[in-house]
Parts: C-alpha cells; structure tokens; sequence
C-alpha cells in the first residue's frame, strides 16, 4: 500500500498572497479575518468577507482548498465576533474551519456539522487523549501538532490517533506552549491567544543609539545590532537578554524551522499534511515571484539539527 | 560626526536629486497627485486596511534625493505631498532608506520586512503604523508602469515597451554608476587599509617595546 503524498498547506496575508500560493502550487490555503478572531492579526493584513469570497473563487477554480483560522480565544464579553466569523466561512464555503476554542468547536459542530474542522496549533494538543478527545468530542478530522514536537513524538502520535495530523514545515519557532504563553501579555498586554497578535508591532520601537539599532518592545530592550548586522523583530522569546552569568538568547535562539531534510520521515511517520507558517509575511517565503528578495534576512541557512528537526537560523 | 543612516549610495537618483533640486515644488506636486490618483482608481480600497479610525501620517525621505514625501492614506482622499524638508510635519511614523529601495518597494520587487532587517531602511516612531503600509503595499501589487500606459490609449502598446525598455535603461545606468563608485573607491580603501594596518604592527612593537624596556627595569631591580 502507498502512503498518500504530503500536502502542502500555505499562508496567505492577502489576497496576493493566496493567488501567488495556489500559482506556486499549494494543495490549500489558510487565512484568518481581518480582526481578533484569528491569531496573525497584524495591522494592513488579513482577510475582509469580501476577500475570502474573492479568494475561495480563485482558490476552487484551480482545484485548491482554503482553510479559514478562527483559531484565538473567544473574549467572555464579545462572543459573538468569533460566532459571526465561524457563520460567515461556513456561508462563504471555506473547506475547513482552523478552531482552538472547544467552545467554539462545540458550536461549530453543532450549526455546522458538514464543515470540515481542523484542531488549530493554538489548542496545543500533545497527547494521543487530547486529540481523541477533541476528534470524539467536536468531530475534529485533522490536529495541527505543536512546533517543538521531534520526529519520534510526531510519529507515536500519528501512529496512535485516527485523525489527520498536520506538523509546521517552515517558518518561525515557538518553544512555548502554543496557546497559553504569557510572555507577550507580561509585556504588553496583549497576546496571541485573546488579542491575535504576539509582540504587538504597536508596542515595538526602533531607536538608533551609539551606531547601534535597538528594538524595543514595550518598556524592554529586546536586542541591539551593530551597524552591519541583520536586524530582527523583537518577538520577547527570541531576545539577546544579559543576566549574571551571560548574554545571549536566553529563551532560544532566532532560528526558523526547515523540515526539507526530514520530509521523507514526516511522510514515513504518517503525517497527512505539512504546513508552512508565514501570513505576516507577505512576500511570501517561497513562492517563485519576481519579487523574491535575493538575500532575505530570514532565507534559510543551516544552523544544525537540535531536537530531531532540522533548525536553520533566520 | 557623519550620520551613516542618512549616508545616500552613489547613484544614478542621488545625482537626479541634485540636478532636480532647483524645480519648483509645483510640477513635482502634480505628478505625484495623478499618480496616487491613478493607483486609487485602479485600487479604490487599498488603503482600507489602514482605516481604523486613528490619524496615520507618514513621513517618507529618500536619503538620496533633496525631497522628502508626506503621506496621509487615512484623509478622504488620501493625500502624498512632497516637501523640501520635514519641518512642521507631524509624522506618525518615518521611514528612510534610498529613492531606489522606495521605487522597488512600490514596485513589490522586493519585500519589506527584508530590506528592513538587512538594515538598508530605517524607521522611526510608531510601528504599527509602518507594518500595516508596508503590508497593504506588499499585497497591493501596484506595477505603475502598466498603470500609466493603459491610460494612453492608442499609444498604449507604445508606451508599455517605451517605460519598460527606459527603466531597463536607467537601472543599467543606476549599476554603471555604482560600478565606477566602487573602481574609484576601491584603490583608497586599500591604502587606507595598508595606513590601519601599518599603524597596527607599529602600535604593537611600541608596545613589545615598552613592555621588555619594563621588564629589564625590573629584572635590574630598578622597579619594585
């Protein structure tokens, strides 16, 4: 018996974005609204309904799937916005629902039963019960596995639930657990969870001291470079902090992931789909454009291969 | 001290800047105006995105070109003015970097974020601000050069190949030039580098010099 082929799930921040997708090849396309129902709601970016009509249409007339994100937490005084959003993609005809919320889930599943649901990364479901649960309980027909999962976990756990699983291939790391890190709350007060943005540019300055940029993000400096170095925004977890004993990155280095070499394992362990992170970033990583920069700060190269996953430095 | 963010490479832009810097404002103005009229005809809601109800002004100064451009997408219409300099503006956000880098951004022929983080763009105030321009634009796949020969109607065949062919001419222009910059630099930088590095081994046998002259004193009992 031949295992399927991998699918290949890409971002999409814009419309643009989701065409240049689908031209370069995606098997489907996720996005979120452009407000806090989805957790890249960076400003200038995201989805109007009107979009997602726009960009279903163009997705379906080349055979593509989209997906839509509604994948932060409901706020307890306004959940009708998350509601509207999960009623508006069912109407528009999204191909699955991308929810954390098992309040959500419960409601998707109930006015909603024929849409596909898919577990967001956000929910941050580890264990084979977790995903049972979730597939039992809400009818949930694939799981975005966390980012820090290696190889042999991806595998125990594919290998033990019957739903699809779907694993990041690209993209930034995130070595907390997804759905309930604080760090950027701490900081701002705002979060990817509840306010869809993580290290909110609102609250990120750039200052030039001493020859040197340093990026701040709220009352804290984050990182400083020399005048020849790449810079990088300051998401809190991937800052050069200085305690007693060192400086450097504390919580983990600015690497993305890049499962290239490991895609033969990922297929042999039975993940159904592979997904690259990247709505924010709109020029899109790896589409074949004219406008693909040639020396992108965050182009892979290779840093070695910590905790089973091939990590390149961004 | 020389301000190495506002340090404008040798080129074909900084070299029209000084030639343009005696125009009056007022032509300059006009262009400009049909332009943004132009792309908002063609993309009436591109700066939607942008309409979340605060005032976003943007102070926009190419580093090689004796103008400097003030945006306002939140008016109704949206207004870009040029100016001088950016005195009695009150910015939201400002960005710098080469007219080449801003060109190519419009353009969508590069990314944003990139040029950022490879540091050929500064900014300064607010972020957020600067982010959601950078990602309408990106999305908005504006080509002005096709945008402008469509409105020429017979000619617009004509005026297509004539704007491609002449921004081919003026970016092969744009490289000679930087081309000759780095074959006239490139001699003075290694003599200065020769200068650093012969001070360098003079400075360190100054130093061997005075550290065994110590030593001796030492040894002869001299010091204590």
């Amino acid at each position: 018996m031949t295992t399927p082929a991998l699918e290949v799930v890409a971002p999409a921040g814009t419309l643009a974005a989701l065409r240049a997708a689908v031209e370069a090849g995606a098997d489907a396309v996720y996005c979120g609204f452009r407000d806090a129902t989805n957790a890249r709601n960076f400003p200038g970016l995201n989805f109007s309904r009107d979009d997602l009509r726009e960009g279903i249409a163009f997705a379906h007339g080349r055979g593509v799937r989209v997906f839509l994100a509604i994948n932060t937490f409901p706020a307890a005084t306004a959940p009708a916005l998350w509601r509207q959003a999960v009623d508006d993609a069912a109407r528009l005809g999204v191909d699955a629902l991308i929810l954390a919320d098992i309040g959500l889930l419960d409601y998707a599943s109930t006015r909603h039963p024929d849409v596909r649901r898919h577990l967001s990364v956000q929910a941050s479901a580890a264990t084979a019960e977790a995903i049972t649960y979730y597939a039992e309980a809400f009818g949930v027909r694939r799981v975005v596995l966390p980012r820090v999962l290696a190889i042999p976990e991806i595998t125990i756990l594919t290998n033990a639930v019957t739903v699809e699983t779907e694993v990041f291939a690209y993209g930034g790391l995130c070595v907390m657990a997804e759905g309930r890190c604080h760090l950027s709350s701490y900081v701002t007060g705002q979060s990817p969870n509840t306010h869809s943005v993580c290290s909110p540019a609102s609250h990120v300055r750039y200052e030039q001291r001493a020859g040197r940029l340093v990026s701040r993000l709220g009352a804290f400096t984050i990182n400083t470079f020399a005048p020849e170095e790449s810079a990088g925004y300051p998401t809190l977890c991937k800052g050069r902090f200085k305690t007693r004993d060192r400086t450097g990155y504390l919580f983990e280095e600015p690497v993305s992931l890049n499962v290239i070499d490991l895609l033969p394992a990922l297929k042999a362990a039975g993940v159904r789909a592979i997904k690259i992170e990247g709505r924010q970033r709109v020029g899109g990583p790896m589409w074949p454009r004219s406008r693909q920069p040639s020396a992108t700060p965050w182009m892979p190269r290779p840093q070695g291969t910590p905790a089973g996953r091939t990590r390149w430095r961004t | 001290m020389i301000d190495t963010t506002r340090a404008a490479p040798f080129s074909l832009f900084l070299c029209a800047g000084l030639a343009v810097r005696p125009v009056p404002l007022a032509p300059l103005q006009g262009i400009l105006t049909a332009l943004l009229h132009l792309i908002l005809h063609e993309r009436p809601a591109l700066f939607a995105p942008l309409h979340t109800g605060e005032r976003l002004v943007y102070l926009i100064d190419p580093v090689d070109f004796p103008f400097v451009f003030v945006f306002e997408p939140t008016k109704d219409p949206p207004v870009l003015r040029v100016q001088r300099d950016g005195d009695g503006v009150q910015p939201s956000a400002t960005i710098t970097t080469p007219f080449e880098v801003l060109f190519d951004l419009l353009a969508g022929k590069i990314d944003g974020d990139a040029v950022f983080f490879s540091r050929a763009l500064t900014i300064g105030g607010d972020t957020a601000a600067v982010v959601a321009l950078s990602n309408v634009l990106d999305g908005a796949e504006i080509d002005l050069g096709p945008m402008v020969a469509d409105r020429c109607g017979p000619l617009a065949g004509f005026m297509r190949t004539g704007l491609a062919q002449g921004e081919q001419w003026l970016r092969r222009m744009d490289a000679d030039m930087r081309w000759l910059a780095t074959n006239l630099l490139t001699p003075l930088e290694r003599r200065f580098e020769t200068g650093i590095s012969s001070l360098a081994d003079r400075l360190a046998a100054l130093e061997e010099g005075r550290e065994n002259f110590a030593r001796s004193r030492h040894a002869a009992g001299k010091m204590p």
